[in-house]
């Protein structure tokens, strides 16, 4: 007994020592101080992950900017790392907050960069061009506190978050025109008809994924495609008079989920959709059995992987471009212009502003374009006949390696920092992205091409309205509007959020002769917790960003 | 109860329990000093708790200062004088909300099933086990009914739903003997909701609430076995008289705390397993205090929840030890 | 120690809703298991049970290729539950012994407020200032002070010894022993079995607790403990919903299922701590403690 004891006290007062030894290692090197050699600056990046900057697009950046980044994220998820931020008073040198930036620009904690920009952001003037007021934070303060994240120039080459089929059910039914509610339904129930089953399991005619967060980009907002509106999050906003009105009030919504309503009446919407997890609803698509969705493409992207292992390419998916009826257009190709909202903003307790700042600068220039999208010469690709061609294992492992944009650096530091865009070109008149309309028709599966041959297309944005033809957004996407924390808009939507969620699943899924009954009911609960209220100052916050972002201001 | 010496069970005989199950004992200790004796007597005691009461104070009682954002307008950029003072105002439009109040039957409800059914099972499932005559397999069983406690509700949630989905094996054994005519989406059920998650945290927690019991088992005399063995008492018997009565002690603190913890059941599992089709059975404070409080960073709002479900935490616990106190089983404080 | 007597049917109905117990809490793992060893792509079309259908340690591979740091916060983990449940059960028993004294002056106001803690807290950031001012930032007594007591152990703890036969303490003392040397003598002994309790208790939630590294200690790399950095893997597989909305979406889609890899994460966090169990349980055997002190 008196052994074990001391024994039990020797244990304890060597674990003592340890962590002494511990506490003395508490503070990491700064990196080479004053002068000489790079500096290291922390970055606090809400959408991060752990990742060490090593790899050689790191290497070349730090070797160019003397800057080593420390990268900082909210580990698990966490919500409270800014809070924290501004309560301690211990800023990172570079924060990328997302949402959060109205908070830190409350509390001082970032600098406004407006100065900087005009006295040596050569390179971000450059790149913003005109449209560096949509920088601007708000009509009350028009000051720039943060630069980046969304691309400047977006042109799509790809499509995400339509209506789509399984390349076989269009094969099988001779490839038609499906450009409406009722062809895509007549599409799904014929194929149903003649294939109760596939695989020997029974067949789905269309599945969503209603049971979490993912109701909003499965149900919300593939009304929101269906009714030809451009995609604002929770919000319809009328582009000639900035007037905003949550989206679900509007007749349009109401028809798209009476559609839903008569699908699920007819047996033809998986009764699931609004119970199963994420997992059971990838694994449906993964079986190859699920003929329609309604889902951004990035949701179901291991769905696509499994199907193409498993040798079952004819089960993946062409986007359509579905409307209500004939005389919406569908907006998949919009160009919002430069997003603004979000960016990176430099800490007012750093001690290398100027430093801080040239490197934001440098990042937006065309050498650090191609860096960042291209990898190295050399090393990530070759100039063949005076154009970038990336290195086949490279573009291999960008296709096929979740970790290869990781470990190389190639593609990584694109987002959040500044970037010119996907539709952005070099001084020589090259894509400064790696992705090309030739790349894209050269990645199509085959049963992909045999179904855009048989259509006469290229790619399947030809399917969809021209981006010429659809006006350019003058407030950007209203989803990324910086909403004070905490505020009536904040609180209503909120309230708005959960009602429509619950109210409108709880339609879709009644007896087709209760719908209107229960609509309208829904309708009240909207009214009683202050939708109109909701809308009226909504309607002011776009008006202001529309001021600020003509450019009327200062 | 009073403890009556009862000859037909052994009880009278138990050592447990007897240490004065009330808090009068008749004397104190050797003679009744003034206080400055007793203190001075109970040096070594005082020395015992005084590091843990400085310990408390600074690590438990110091941050409740944060208290003071429910009645301001919190804003972190701020210091403490600066902030904007707003009394009651949190707190009214806490009260104000609707949805809170469902909220809080739904947590009041969920939280009486999981206790209830939660002591039940684990205490069923401790007197069975220690019944258990083969060691080696007791040993294991033990150890593996402790596993659920260590996956977590994500993980869980995956399961139930695979289990319980319209094509899965309990609506396929349901149907195939004849309970019910077709499957069942019980994820679907707003008022099977309550059980579900009852039934998910039973399974989920017994063996580890278990453990406890065991614990105390091994407290029990053997002597009071082999006399009951020698009376030709029935294991059931056994069970009833000695073993329960033993763990009585435990079983009492353990209810009185965990009826102050009946509104702490926090919110995973309800939204893991819940849905849109269930939310109006589904929504609980602590999702509630998540969405509409800190999720906004609304810190003060959040706080006034806080507040909120300490004092009804209380006040639970205070009603339940005066409770356990007046019919004489153990106290807490 | 039980003298062996005939099964009876009792023993056989024990036997069999033992096992249905056993198969309905074993199953879970066996899943994790199961998938945590399949094909990561294979894995998103469902269906695996509790036998991998396309077999591969790539899982794993992944998650120890990717982080070098692993073993010395596996070690930092273990030191941190050593200390902590070491330091934890001390503090527990001591003030549990005080308060089960119902001669202590002080018994009641000190219970009283010990359990009030259980219900009130202060919330993250004053929690976090606290820290901080008190200088535990980055520094290993971050994962010990916070976590010393807490009231639900105490409680149990006194609860046990609200048990323990007050003759033996009497005796003792008219023998002249002091408070200290009854607690160190009589009562530990005696407590056995729910000092193995709560051990467990504390073990646990030293080993599962990632938050306070993140919080408080993620600037010192040497304090960094195997749960986070098993986060931090967790978060590199799952899709940052921000990063989607960027034009970044093409690299998005490729990423790996993260299903396999968040259960092959399950099983290196869970398996060391589970094996603490089977050691506590020579504690569980009924009158091992009165007999003992008995004799």
């Amino acid at each position: 007994m008196k052994k074990r004891k001391s024994l039990l006290f020797m244990l304890l007062f060597a674990s003592f020592l340890v962590l002494a030894a511990c506490g003395n290692g508490g503070s990491e090197g700064d990196g080479g101080a004053d002068g000489e050699g790079p500096v290291t600056l922390t970055l606090y990046n809400e959408d991060g992950e752990e990742k060490s900057f090593d790899d050689p697009v790191a290497q070349k950046i730090t070797e160019e900017t003397g800057v080593i980044l420390d990268i900082q994220y909210p580990v698990g998820g966490s919500d409270e790392s800014v809070p924290l931020m501004i309560a301690s008073g211990d800023y990172p040198d570079l924060i990328f907050a997302k949402g959060d930036i109205g908070m830190l620009i409350d509390a001082g904690g970032v600098i406004q960069l407006d100065d900087l920009i005009e006295e040596r952001g050569e390179n971000l003037q450059a790149m913003y061009g005109d449209q560096l007021d949509r920088l601007r934070n708000s009509i009350n303060d028009p000051a720039i506190y943060q630069v980046g994240t969304f691309g400047v120039q977006d042109v799509p080459l790809t499509t995400s978050g339509t209506f789509q089929l399984q390349l076989e059910v269009l094969r099988e039914l001779g490839y038609p025109e499906i450009s409406t509610l009722a062809e895509f339904e007549e599409a799904i129930e014929t194929y149903y008809e003649m294939y109760p089953e596939i695989n020997g399991e029974p067949t789905i005619p269309l599945t969503l994924q209603g049971s979490d967060w993912r109701w909003l980009i499965t149900v919300g907002d593939r009304a929101t495609a269906a009714a030809g509106h451009p995609g604002n999050g929770q919000w319809f906003i009328d582009s000639d008079t900035g007037e905003t009105t949550y989206k679900f009030l509007l007749p349009e919504y109401r028809e798209y989920f009476e559609w839903l309503n008569g699908l699920n009446a007819k047996g033809l919407l998986d009764p699931e959709s609004f119970t199963h997890t994420q997992d059971t609803y990838i694994s449906k698509i993964s079986s190859g059995r699920v003929l329609g969705l309604a889902d951004e493409d990035w949701n179901i992207g291991d769905a696509r992987n499994a199907l193409i292992q498993a040798d079952m390419e004819e089960r993946t998916y062409a986007p359509l471009p579905v409307t209500l009826s004939e005389n919406e257009q569908h907006q998949a190709l919009k160009d919002y212009g430069f997003a603004g909202g979000w960016g990176i903003a430099i800490s007012s307790t750093t001690e290398h502003t100027d430093l801080a700042f040239d490197f934001l600068d440098w990042m937006a220039s065309e050498e650090a374009q191609i860096l960042l999208n291209w990898g190295l010469e050399g090393e990530h690709y070759e100039i063949v006949d005076g154009e970038r061609v990336l290195h086949e294992e490279v573009r291999v492992g960008l296709n096929t390696d979740a970790n290869y944009g990781r470990d190389t650096g190639v593609g990584y530091y694109v987002y959040p920092f500044p970037q010119w865009g996907t539709g952005a070109v070099d001084s020589n008149g090259q894509s400064i992205t790696v992705n090309t309309r030739e790349q894209v028709i050269e990645d199509h599966l085959e049963p992909e091409q045999e179904a855009l041959d048989a259509y006469g297309m290229d790619l399947w944005i030809d399917w969809f309205p021209q981006t010429e033809e659809l006006s350019i957004s003058e407030h950007g996407r209203a989803a990324n509007f910086s909403i004070p924390s905490g505020s009536n808009i904040q609180i209503i939507l909120q309230r708005a959020d959960d009602i429509t969620e619950q109210r409108i699943t709880q339609a879709i899924l009644a007896d087709p002769a209760d719908f209107d009954t229960l609509w309208e009911a829904m309708l009240d609960e909207l009214d009683a917790a202050g939708v109109e209220q909701l809308n009226e100052e909504m309607t002011q916050l776009t008006q202001d960003v529309l001021e600020l972002w003509g450019g009327d201001v200062q | 109860m009073s403890k009556s010496i009862a000859p037909v069970t052994p009880q009278a005989e138990l050592p447990l329990g007897k240490s004065g199950k009330k808090g009068q004992r008749p004397q104190r200790a050797p003679g009744e000093k003034n206080i400055w004796q007793r203190l001075n007597n109970q040096k070594a005691l005082i020395l015992m708790s005084l590091p843990f009461v400085i310990w408390l104070i600074i690590f438990r009682y110091i941050p409740v200062f944060g208290w003071t954002m429910a009645f301001q307008d919190y804003k972190p950029q701020q210091t403490f004088f600066e902030q904007e003072w707003v009394g009651l105002k949190h707190f009214q439009d806490l009260f104000n909300e609707p949805q809170f109040f469902r909220a809080l039957e739904n947590t009041i409800g969920m939280g009486v099933l999981g206790l209830v059914f939660g002591t039940l099972a684990a205490i069923t499932f401790a007197l069975l086990l220690n019944e258990m005559r083969f060691t080696k397999f007791k040993k294991l069983t033990q150890t593996i009914s402790y596993l659920p406690h260590f996956v977590s509700w994500v993980i869980v949630a995956n399961i139930v739903t695979t289990m319980l989905s319209v094509t899965g094996p309990v609506n396929g054994l349901l149907t195939s003997i004849g309970i019910i005519d077709g499957p069942i989406n019980f994820m679907a059920r707003p008022g099977m909701f309550w059980g579900l998650i009852t039934t998910a945290e039973v399974w989920k927690s017994t063996g580890w609430g278990a453990i406890i019991y065991f614990a105390a088992m091994a407290g029990v005399d053997p002597q009071l076995y082999e006399a009951a063995k020698v009376d030709g008492a029935s294991r059931f018997r056994q069970m009833w008289h000695i073993t329960l009565p033993s763990i009585r002690p435990v079983i009492i603190v353990l209810l009185i705390l965990n009826i102050g913890n009946l509104i702490n059941i926090g919110f995973e599992k309800q939204m893991l397993l819940g849905n849109n089709i269930v939310a109006d059975r589904a929504l609980v404070i602590d999702l509630y205090a998540l969405n509409y409080g800190i999720g906004m960073f609304r810190y003060s709002f959040g706080t006034a929840i806080g507040i909120f479900k300490s004092v009804i935490s209380v006040i639970l616990i205070v009603i339940a030890n005066t409770f356990a106190k007046k019919i004489g089983e153990g106290r807490v404080f | 120690m039980m003298k062996t007597r005939k099964i009876t049917v009792f023993d056989i109905v024990l036997l069999i809703m033992m096992l249905g117990v056993i198969i309905v809490t074993l199953y879970p793992f066996l899943n994790i298991l199961a998938i945590s060893l399949n094909n990561a792509t294979d894995t998103a079309r469902g269906g695996i049970h509790i036998l991998p259908r396309d077999f591969t340690i790539a899982n794993y591979t992944e998650i120890f290729g990717g982080n070098a740091n692993l073993l010395s916060a596996f070690g930092m983990s273990v030191l941190r539950t050593v200390v902590g449940t070491i330091t934890g059960i001390i503090a527990s028993t001591m003030l549990a012994y005080t308060i089960s004294r119902r001669d202590f002056v002080f018994n009641r106001p000190i219970s009283f407020i010990l359990v009030i803690t259980m219900f009130v807290s202060g919330g993250l950031i004053p929690e976090y200032m606290l820290i901080r001012d008190l200088g535990l930032m980055n520094n290993f007594m971050v994962y010990i002070l916070p976590m010393l007591l807490t009231a639900f152990n105490v409680i149990v703890i006194r609860s046990f010894m609200d048990n323990i036969p007050m003759a033996l303490t009497e005796s003792a003392k008219m023998d002249g022993a002091n408070d200290f040397t009854i607690f160190w003598r009589i009562i530990i002994p005696l407590c056995l079995p729910v000092i193995a309790t709560v051990s467990l208790f504390l073990a646990v939630g030293q080993w599962n607790n990632w938050f306070d590294t993140y919080l408080y200690a993620r600037g010192n790399s040497n304090l960094s403990t195997l749960q986070y950095e098993l986060m931090k893997i967790l978060d590199n597989t799952n899709v940052s919903q921000g990063a989607v909305t960027s034009g970044n979406a093409e690299f998005i889609a490729r990423q790996t299922n993260p299903q396999s890899i968040q259960m092959a994460i399950t099983i290196i966090a869970t398996v060391p701590i589970l094996l603490v169990y089977p050691f506590l349980q020579r504690y569980f055997v009924t009158g091992l403690t009165l007999g003992a002190v008995k004799s």
